[in-house]
């Protein structure tokens, strides 16, 4: 066709076309998995669209920002659907990159080449974190205004930087005007950004070193083509994930509590976001000093270490690297998950 | 290409340094400078030495306000014993701002549990500390906080 022809002559897209038809993409009976990547990159879209829309009428004053979200959800027309479909989308994301951070953990799929996927990987996971915890205090209703108190307030017993770091998170030495300033920048531009660069990386990355096969697995030939064939299978799980998104916002919409009132006592029930229940958990049920050392001081070295583990563990993991098995880190993963799950458990139960 | 028999540097990878290093000069000095912006300063505000919080009958037996003292919430309290007690209403353990329930005469933080007693020791919960106490003063019925 003569503008087919055309546009190919400027943007020369059938070349790239090409290489992705030339991937291929391997199958195998945990080929299920690598789905969950795409699923995040297509939440973190969603997470684009709608954060751009409910831009237009937020406002980031503690005068307007309950006012600016209230007036969205009960006046401008399905205001209510794009911010609950935000906020599903945004759990979506985060479960999602947890799943694909996890099954690419089991399946060794860290291993030499990939170790700057693996890197990048956990860099974005703690990304997506950020988000919500930076887009948590923007409502700025009760819950959300105490939790952010909480969480800006752990960093604290950090040594040497700790009330450093709480106030430049807080931009001050309480939740308030600048706090939410700080927030709001974090959550729609500098966030963003740095997810963006990293994201393509990754993606890029990808693309170059193609997925991973785990260890002893065998693959039920060459494998598909990236295109047509795996993006088409990918689209239609990113309909059922949209369908998803939008049936939760639909079914349980994300509400609004009472604005939130500084000088007030906090109520009961002021819990984080699920992802941060472990954590939550564990500050609540430690006691405030154990063997005489402040216990934030060592749940915050705690999270540090295995922080840093994680990034690390394409680099410590050496059997994985010579195609060995390595069950010392599955279990090491097996009892993470069961640690996080049981705490996160006993944290909505109580 | 011509290399210099000295150094062992030739006209581009010399070019190259050099442009590394501006870029080192640039960069340093500019990151000093955002380092330097996104520390909030110390806001010049007037730290008051005395609060008056109202009078005594504003505050019935057994019931507690919560008001700001300079930036800091503080909680008065009017004990069973007639008594006016005041203290940093901020749990020791995480910031959140205590509550005063008459029916135990205790502090309780929501968030995490602590509680303190009606001295501000805490007594329950992940607390580390004693609610931060400040002095009272009675004057003519009326309630003055000074900073401890």
């Amino acid at each position: 066709m003569a503008h087919d022809s055309w546009l190919n002559d400027r943007l020369r897209y059938r070349t790239t076309l090409e290489l992705l038809a030339r991937k291929l993409v391997p199958q195998h009976r945990h080929s299920f998995w690598y789905f969950f990547g795409g699923l995040s990159f297509f939440f973190f879209v969603i997470q684009i669209v709608t954060g751009m829309l409910l831009l237009v009428y937020y406002s980031p004053t503690p005068e307007t920002a309950h006012e600016s979200v209230s007036f969205l959800m009960t006046q401008v027309p399905y205001g209510w659907l794009i911010r609950s479909v935000h906020g599903w989308s945004a759990n979506l994301m985060i479960g999602c990159v947890l799943v694909h951070l996890v099954s690419t953990f089991f399946m060794k799929a860290y291993r030499r080449p990939r170790e700057s996927m693996w890197v990048t990987g956990v860099v974005l996971l703690f990304l997506v974190m950020g988000f919500g915890f930076t887009g948590y205090l923007l409502p700025w209703d009760t819950v959300s205004y105490f939790a952010t108190q909480i969480g800006t307030e752990i960093p604290r017993s950090i040594p040497v930087i700790g009330s450093l770091a709480v106030k430049l998170i807080r931009g001050g030495d309480y939740i308030a005007a600048d706090s939410l300033r700080r927030m709001f920048a974090l959550h729609v531009v500098i966030l963003p950004l740095i997810s963006i660069i990293l994201v393509a990386f990754h993606l890029i990355l990808n693309q170059v070193h193609g997925s991973s096969v785990p260890l002893r697995t065998n693959a039920n030939g060459p494998g598909i083509p990236f295109y047509p064939n795996y993006l088409f299978r990918d689209l239609i799980a990113w309909t059922i994930a949209l369908g998803a998104a939008v049936i939760l916002a639909l079914l349980l919409p994300v509400s609004l509590g009472p604005k939130a009132e500084p000088m007030a006592s906090a109520p009961g029930g002021i819990r984080p976001e699920w992802y941060f229940l472990s954590l939550y958990e564990t500050l609540r049920l430690l006691p405030g000093e154990i063997l005489g050392m402040n216990t934030e001081m060592l749940v915050n070295v705690g999270v540090g270490i295995a922080t840093l583990v994680l990034l690390l563990v394409p680099f410590l993991d050496r059997r994985a690297h010579r195609g060995e098995p390595s069950p010392v880190y599955t279990w090491i993963g097996i009892f993470t998950i069961l640690y996080i799950g049981v705490s996160t458990t006993l944290a909505y139960l109580t | 290409m011509t290399v210099n028999e000295q150094t062992g540097l030739t006209r581009r990878s010399f070019l190259g340094r050099i442009l590394l290093g501006w870029i080192g000069v640039m960069f340093i000095p500019a990151l000093y400078v955002v380092a330097r912006y996104i520390v909030p300063p110390a806001l010049r505000e007037k730290i008051a030495q005395v609060l008056n919080v109202g009078n005594l009958s504003d505050i019935p037996v057994n019931s507690a306000k919560i008001i700001k003292f300079n930036k800091t919430p503080i909680v008065v309290v009017r004990t069973p014993e007639d008594q006016v007690k005041a203290f940093s209403a901020v749990c020791t353990h995480l910031g959140c701002i205590v509550e005063y329930r008459n029916d135990d005469n205790r502090f309780h933080c929501n968030c995490h549990g602590s509680v303190f007693d009606i001295n501000g020791r805490n007594i329950a919960g992940p607390a580390p500390r004693p609610l931060d106490p400040l002095r009272v003063e009675i004057k003519d019925n009326h309630i003055n906080i000074l900073k401890s």
